[in-house]
């Protein structure tokens, strides 16, 4: 589990980024985390991993304080970054040099993978392209077999059948004792696998609901007018409106991650103030 | 996930492998370069009077602390860059673990290593000077001023990797720098001293026995004033370096 309270970060001293934020993210289930750029995900990822330290509150992983780097803590999550740079060696040497430090690391699993995203073991990541040095850390992310895996934008630079891979990969690896981080402003990239939303706007956490009680409160329509006062959000599509409209008879519809999204984000959301109240 | 102890001997040599692979590309043109000038100036000697061959001990010295020097300055060099620096830091090892692989491998190793090549060096060196009736001694390490040297280059490759530790680049550079810096500043402080005490600038230098300069030549054997920085050069400085690396590794941010 990974708790989060009251963090209080900035930095620089003045300007705040993080204020009294809180956050609770639990074990079975992938977590969406969504913003905009420079929301400040990717720095939220970094407090989780301990590569940042908090001007004050705390941060833990399973009761763990990350920022203490203790190879416990280390060894219980995998984080796959944004930008990131490979060693001059292939596939199979870093295999050999850094899985052992994974006490879970499932080498089968790894190759399949591999084999999955078509990656050869003899190449030299150098060598490889963005898109297959990303394909290559995925494989190896999940293969180490560690309670959390913490995604940072990992579908940048994959191709559209290697997107389709990923999610496939990241449900199927997804247990009762895992916890899944994946953090992106592509929204549309993990549709369907994510189970809770969880969105960061200039620095807080303005939702965090699972896609269940999503469904429970709210209806993804197209409709010809949006005059209805059970509308909460609307944007002009090619055959009328996309809208978000309150759920009001248990009505079952496909969820529009990314209509969902800019509902949320949008000034004085109606959608956010659906379910604080 | 099975227990993890909090250090481990097998991480870090896990640690070290791992360097070591990563690594392997640069120490092999690092040594090819030394012992690429060794050979060109024994070629050079060969061709005039030979007498370079008979001083292999000399050679032993200066490719010991040379190659050293730049062993250790480029230490750490996961912290170039902020990429490298991630994954390094999320690596399941603690930081001591990771600080002693790095000293490991900058020090002990790199003794023995470097000393491994430089004698199956001074072997070949031996037979092709035996062709060509060239005087070429074995170089003998265990005698009490090799001894002396392993020290001083400890001593020295301490603060060399608090340098690489603190500086995000080019480390070496600004390392060595930093220590001309201050001993700039001690020289000047010095010389001040004795404007104060002769009342004219002197040149001097630092003997074993204390201060010499034209006329004057104190002698501070005895004196706490000689005593002191020997005790700190020799039992404080590397032992002060090695916790200051330790720590600048276990604050470190990405």
């Amino acid at each position: 589990m990974v708790e989060i309270n009251h963090l209080n970060f900035g930095y620089k001293k003045k300007k705040t980024l993080f204020s009294e934020l809180n956050l609770e993210l639990k074990e079975g289930r992938i977590y969406g985390l969504l913003g905009k750029n420079g929301s400040g995900k990717t720095t939220l990822l970094k407090h989780v991993a301990g590569l940042l330290h908090p001007q004050s509150g705390t941060v833990k992983l399973n009761d763990e304080i990350p920022q203490k780097r203790t190879p416990k803590v280390l060894a219980s999550y995998y984080m796959i970054p944004e930008e990131f740079e490979t060693p001059g060696i292939t596939v199979k040497t870093f295999l050999k040099v850094t899985a052992p430090f994974y006490p879970d690391f499932n080498e089968t699993n790894f190759y399949e993978y591999l084999k999955e995203f078509d990656i050869d073991t003899e190449q030299k990541l150098s060598k490889m392209s963005y898109g297959q040095k990303k394909k290559f850390l995925i494989s190896f992310g999940m293969a180490a077999d560690t309670p959390i895996l913490i995604t940072d934008e990992p579908t940048n630079g994959l191709d559209i059948p290697s997107k389709s891979i990923f999610r496939k990969l990241m449900a199927s690896a997804l247990s009762e004792d895992k916890l899944f981080v994946i953090s992106t402003h592509q929204v549309k990239d993990i549709e369907g696998i994510i189970d809770t939303i969880v969105v960061l706007d200039d620095g807080k956490i303005i939702f965090n609901q699972s896609l269940e009680t999503v469904s429970d409160k709210l209806c993804f329509k197209t409709l010809k007018n949006i005059d209805d006062e059970n509308v909460l959000y609307a944007e002009k599509g090619l055959i009328g409106y996309n809208a978000v409209v309150r759920n009001t008879g248990e009505e079952a519809s496909h969820i529009n991650t990314e209509l969902l999204f800019n509902s949320i984000i949008a000034k004085d959301s109606k959608v956010v103030n659906e379910f604080i109240s | 996930m099975e227990h993890i102890k909090s250090f481990s001997f097998k991480r870090i040599l896990l640690l070290m492998q791992k360097t070591l692979y990563e690594n392997a590309k640069s120490v092999l043109i690092g040594l090819i370069t030394v012992f690429g000038i060794f050979s060109f100036i024994l070629f050079m000697s060969a061709l005039k009077d030979g007498q370079a061959w008979s001083k292999l001990q000399i050679f032993y010295y200066i490719g010991l602390f040379i190659a050293g020097l730049f062993i250790s300055g480029s230490a750490f060099s996961n912290f170039r860059n902020k990429e490298k620096t991630m994954s390094y830091l999320t690596l399941p090892a603690s930081g001591i673990e990771k600080f002693i692989s790095e000293w490991l491998l900058t020090s002990v190793v790199y003794i023995i290593a470097y000393t491994a090549i430089f004698y199956a060096f001074n072997l070949l060196v031996f037979i092709i000077g035996d062709v060509f009736n060239i005087q070429v001694n074995l170089i003998n390490i265990f005698t009490y001023k090799t001894l002396t040297m392993f020290l001083h280059f400890i001593i020295i490759q301490s603060i060399l990797l608090a340098g690489a530790a603190t500086f995000k680049k080019v480390p070496l550079f600004f390392t060595i720098s930093s220590l001309f810096i201050a001993g700039m500043i001690i020289t000047f402080y010095i010389t001040l001293l004795t404007l104060s005490v002769k009342g004219q600038f002197e040149a001097f230098h630092l003997s074993n026995n204390g201060i010499q300069g034209g006329d004057f030549n104190y002698n501070l054997e005895n004196h706490w004033l000689l005593k002191v920085p020997k005790i700190m050069y020799y039992y404080i400085t590397a032992p002060v370096f090695w916790i200051y690396t330790y720590f600048k590794l276990k604050e470190k941010e990405a």
